[in-house]
């Protein structure tokens, strides 16, 4: 713009009334924009203010659960088995992660590898660290691990470990050899380890540097007594994918921790309680401001009061590495493992139930390290609860085949048999024998002094009778199954459904066996059965519950854990627990079948009676000594059982207490098996001698 | 001195510097937890520019308007080059490219651009008047706004583009443009509107970035559903101020404040705050300073003996009434949101230094009201 040169006359002045009526105009417009703003205004802030100030006060607030303390675990005596710590937990939360991965990042000389492996990854899902080390996400975690003391590779174990899926990314993926799992890196916050103060504070002053880090103030599971009966107890973990769909844990949030395993999983539902309502200020980008404040006060789970006498378990975890040892000093260096299970014969409450070996259930609390230790010891397998697991039962089977030949009406009472050296089938073409456990023949015997002298043909005969039957290999097994035999325990605890036992019959040989041959029910399985040997397997515990119908009179206890729950104010409420059926066993028959018991712990020949002869008060008892094949097919050295209840002798008989005792591959069930039990015994009729007493186990005799 | 002492507007004085104290207190609080460990961070520094706003203003006043208005050409190409050097070498603050810096602050060539187009252009109309046919001076005003305004708009800044088109209206308004001159001037307006809106990006020739058109038109339809987006802003802004209620909640209580919600909200959305703290009587409060900041340079504009001048404190009453309108209008959601800054409240160094500098010419206006047009040019 060029100014031209100025003018020749001075400007004249503005016309003053124009001006005025202009900026007056000006004014005009002004005041008319100012009171269209007076009025939105007075609009917004008096009229609808409330409309406003509500939606103000949601914003700032948001509501958070406050999770509930767990309930307790307590034994018969109130002693606290399970109980609840605080501690500061440090917890990655996904989102705070770099979700995907960028190749570009890697060193040229491993792009094109990280480019293959995120080929083959399902869409939403990035490859395992273990699988491709420098992903960004895994480089922060090593990070944080090498604060928190742990090692790169725990460090993405616990947190990877619940954001497994598979391939074709349905969840639930376990990493083996061979099948590849892939990580969403998504969902809440993930638990990584408890911390000390000095390791939050030095995360917290470089918060820039921990991406997703956070810590949270929160009460945990704590073992008093570590190994004691954690098949039992089972413990806690953050709930998985998987297990959001199990209608034991209706209404659990994602994130939460639930009961994985024993009471904690069956009884979940109580001990978790109720989580509360946390009312906590944010502002727009997410972060706390001030201190939050508690709407709804959580209500603290209950506290489970169990059957579970903890003295007693003690001694019964122990008495089971007693028995091992004596199984090793007695020529039986392969017993390794074992169960006992002492039970009241009367309603099925279980005194103690061990497992051994037993594991500490705190292993499992986060980071989780110890964990896969248990899981790589195939050959002790200490997560497997040895008290439901089963196997061949041996000679302790003996007195079920006799209520069972009894009820069948093949025994009454004063019966004899011949007890010879051996046992073969008339009419067998091929000859099979079946040899006693000794070639002396005892003549005719009574059922009591068969079962005294643990007499094989006495049974084999009985086995051969149930054979004969109309209804060949299905009235034997039937009897059997009474006794709640070839179906899971209704223990409540979670019992795997393999662990269900086999009560082997046609049907199963013919679903089991393509060969004809083998599909074919032969005398021998009903003569096997007879003695507890062949295809039959029973646990611990359903040994327990058909010996307690035997010591109380015919009533199929359910076998239980769970003894009331206590709740805040200190009130017990029981949980009532109803037989499964009566038996109906004739009285006669219980006591031939209670005086063989007797008499096999007393009477010269018994079987037991080096170890019972002068325990006080009388134990009445089975040894077992059950032959079986190894994993690979092999005969290993027998598993040693024993099965008894007390007091109970031939003038009085009303048990208090039935223990089942195994030990497998320990031998003869006299020597190894017989001896635990007598611990349990001993500790329950005479608490106040602590010791183990030292038994010598010589009997050889099955 | 004694003259300049007695001709000062002092009511107009203690307005400009009511404004900005409140301004300054209102930022205080507003920004105290903006900056982690630094709270007087933001006050700290409108505090210095407010100084050297205040100092600036004092000087210019004590000016004869006539020296701006021999200066203009020089003015005028200063904020050609200005604007044109930050489209080179500017610095981009989220998505325009408005500053230069300078090292102490970020400088912004087109919040200047506002007061130097005005002295520019009412040198140009007063010494065009009767020289001029009404149409001509018309016309000539709009080419000389327009260059400017297309380079403040390529940066791009609509709202500023906006400002000196509504200062250039409000100085032929005053000048007495005929009013069938502002008759076309709306129909253009409308027309432009259907052009930018719809009618050119239908053709494919798109005039306003995405980001701006949902600027301008995101007060049509406030809405919580998407944070990013300015409809949030717009949303959260109305929330603090019908927060705010009758009386307020005070600085503890302004909650949309004080966690962040509100965006911005030491620069374009500072009267939300004002809204939620200070309430309904706080707002109204402030706009009775700025009405009486207007009345006295309506009043300015009457008693002036120059052409100049008249046309000068016109452009600076429109640019205020206009800024003021435009961004209360946005924090509430009757006007788009441009991006124009609230005068004498808002954070930022440029503008709060033009604008007391604004304050300084129409004082220096009001002290040499009686001495009439430059007689060099006569």
């Amino acid at each position: 713009m060029v100014i031209q040169s100025p003018p020749s006359r001075p400007e004249p002045p503005p016309d003053q009334n124009q001006l005025v009526i202009r900026a007056a105009a000006l004014g005009l417009v002004a005041a008319i924009l100012f009171g269209i703003l007076i009025f939105r205004l007075w609009a917004l802030q008096v009229l609808h203010s409330d409309h406003y100030v509500a939606q103000a006060n949601q914003n700032e607030v948001r509501q958070l659960d406050l999770p509930a303390p767990r309930g307790q675990i307590v034994d018969r005596t109130g002693m606290a088995l399970v109980k609840n710590t605080s501690h500061v937990l440090a917890e990655v939360n996904p989102a705070g992660l770099p979700g995907k991965v960028d190749c570009t990042t890697f060193p040229a000389d491993q792009q094109s590898t990280c480019a293959a492996v995120v080929q083959a990854t399902p869409p939403g899902a990035v490859p395992r660290c273990a699988a491709l080390q420098l992903q960004k996400r895994c480089v922060e975690l090593a990070k944080l691990g090498k604060v928190l003391g742990l090692k790169k590779h725990d460090m993405w174990n616990t947190y990877e470990h619940t954001l497994y899926v598979n391939p074709d990314g349905s969840g639930g993926c376990t990493p083996k050899n061979g099948h590849p799992c892939y990580v969403v890196n998504a969902g809440a916050p993930i638990p990584i380890a408890t911390v000390k103060e000095p390791q939050v504070a030095y995360v917290l002053e470089r918060r820039s540097e921990f991406p997703g880090v956070q810590f949270l103030q929160t009460t945990q599971r704590q073992y008093p007594f570590h190994e004691l009966a954690a098949n039992v107890l089972g413990y806690v973990s953050q709930i998985s994918q998987g297990e959001l769909k199990d209608p034991n844990f209706h209404g659990v949030k994602s994130g939460s921790d639930v009961g994985q395993a024993g009471v904690e999983y069956s009884y979940d539902s109580k001990l978790r309680g109720i989580d509360g309502v946390l009312q906590q200020n944010y502002d727009a980008t997410g972060r706390a401001v001030g201190q939050a404040y508690v709407q709804q006060a959580a209500q603290p789970g209950e506290t489970l009061k169990l059957t579970i006498d903890y003295r007693l378990q003690q001694i019964a975890q122990r008495a089971i590495a007693y028995g091992i040892q004596v199984a090793h000093s007695n020529a039986e260096p392969y017993a390794h493992t074992g169960a006992i299970v002492a039970m009241n014969p009367q309603n099925g409450a279980i005194l103690a139930m061990a497992s051994y070996p037993s594991y500490d259930p705190s292993v499992f609390l986060p980071p989780a390290k110890g964990a896969a230790k248990l899981y790589r010891d195939t050959y002790n397998q200490p997560l497997v609860d040895k008290t439901l697991e089963p196997k061949s039962p041996g000679s302790t089977f003996k007195s079920i085949t006799a209520a069972s030949a009894w009820n069948a009406g093949l025994l009454g009472p004063g019966s004899t048999l011949n007890c010879p050296g051996q046992f073969t089938v008339p009419g067998d073409t091929s000859h099979t024998v079946f040899h006693n456990w000794t070639t002396a023949s005892s003549g005719s015997i009574t059922l009591p002094t068969a079962l005294e002298i643990s007499c094989d043909t006495f049974f084999y005969e009985l086995g051969y009778s149930f054979y004969l039957r109309p209804n060949q290999g299905i009235e034997f097994q039937k009897q059997i199954r009474r006794f709640g035999f070839g179906t899971t325990p209704p223990l409540d605890i979670p019992v795997p459904s393999y662990d269900s036992g086999l009560v082997p019959d046609p049907t199963w040989r013919i679903q089991t066996y393509s060969n004809p041959i083998d599909q074919a029910w032969n005398p021998g399985y009903d003569i096997q059965m007879a003695i507890g040997q062949g295809d039959l397997t029973v646990s611990p515990m359903q040994l327990a519950v058909a010996y307690s119908a035997i010591a109380n009179g015919g009533k199929l206890v359910t076998p239980h854990v769970g003894e009331a729950w206590i709740d805040s104010s200190g009130n017990e409420q029981k949980i009532p627990f109803t037989p499964q059926r009566n038996l109906h066993l004739s009285p006669e028959m219980l006591r031939e079948i209670r005086l063989g018991l007797y008499e096999a712990s007393h009477a010269s020949q018994g079987t037991s009676t080096p170890v019972f002869g002068t325990f006080q008060p009388s134990v009445a008892g089975k040894t077992g000594t059950a032959d079986h094949l190894d994993k690979n097919g092999n005969p290993a050295p027998p598993n040693a059982w024993y099965a008894s209840m007390a007091p109970c002798d031939p003038s009085s008989c009303n048990p208090k207490l039935v223990v089942v005792a195994l030990i497998n591959d320990g031998g003869h069930g006299g020597v190894s098996a017989a001896p635990a039990a007598l611990q349990v015994f001993q500790a329950y009729f005479h608490p106040q001698h602590q010791r183990l007493i030292r038994v010598v186990g010589s009997d050889q005799s099955r | 001195m004694r003259y300049y002492l007695r001709h000062l507007d002092f009511m107009l004085m203690a307005t400009a510097l009511a404004i900005t104290s409140y301004g300054l207190w209102i930022l205080r609080n507003a920004t105290r937890n903006d900056i982690p460990g630094d709270p007087s961070y933001y006050y700290n520094r409108q505090l210095a520019y407010a100084i050297v706003g205040v100092v600036g203003m004092v000087l210019i006043s004590a000016l004869p308007p006539r020296l701006f208005r021999r200066a203009h050409p020089v003015l005028y190409g200063f904020v050609i080059a200005s604007t044109a050097v930050v489209l080179v070498i500017g610095t981009s603050i989220q998505g325009g490219q408005r500053w230069i810096n300078l090292g102490l602050f970020q400088f912004q060539p087109s919040e200047l651009g506002k007061l130097l187009l005005i002295v520019g252009l009412a040198a140009l109309l007063a010494s065009r008047r009767h020289v001029w046919s009404p149409a001509r001076m018309t016309w000539g005003a709009i080419a000389y706004m327009m260059f400017p305004a297309l380079l403040v708009f390529a940066e791009p800044d609509f709202g500023t583009a906006l400002v000196y088109a509504a200062v250039t209206l409000g100085m032929l308004f005053v000048l007495g443009a005929p009013w069938r001159h502002f008759a076309w001037m709306g129909l253009a307006f409308v027309v432009m509107i259907a052009m930018v809106f719809s009618i050119l990006p239908g053709l494919g020739v798109p005039v306003l970035k995405q980001y701006q058109q949902d600027r301008l038109t995101a007060f049509l339809h406030p809405t919580s559903s998407n944070v990013q987006a300015d409809g949030y802003h717009l949303y959260q802004s109305m929330i603090a101020v019908g927060h705010g209620g009758t009386t307020g909640t005070g600085y503890a209580g302004a909650t949309q404040t004080r966690l962040d919600y509100l965006p911005e909200h030491a620069t374009d959305f500072i009267f939300s705050v004002v809204g939620e703290e200070r309430g309904f009587i706080g707002a109204v409060w402030l706009l009775g300073l700025y009405a009486l900041l207007i009345w006295r340079g309506l009043r300015i504009i009457t008693i002036s003996r120059s052409t100049f001048g008249s046309l000068v404190a016109a452009g600076i009453v429109s640019m205020l009434t206009f800024q003021i309108f435009i961004n209360i209008g946005m924090t509430i959601g009757i006007a788009p949101i441009t991006g124009i800054p609230l005068p004498f409240m808002s954070f930022g160094g440029t503008h709060t230094i033009t604008n007391l500098f604004a304050i300084g010419v129409l004082q220096a206006i009001h002290v040499h009201a009686y001495q009439g047009d430059d007689p060099l040019y006569a």
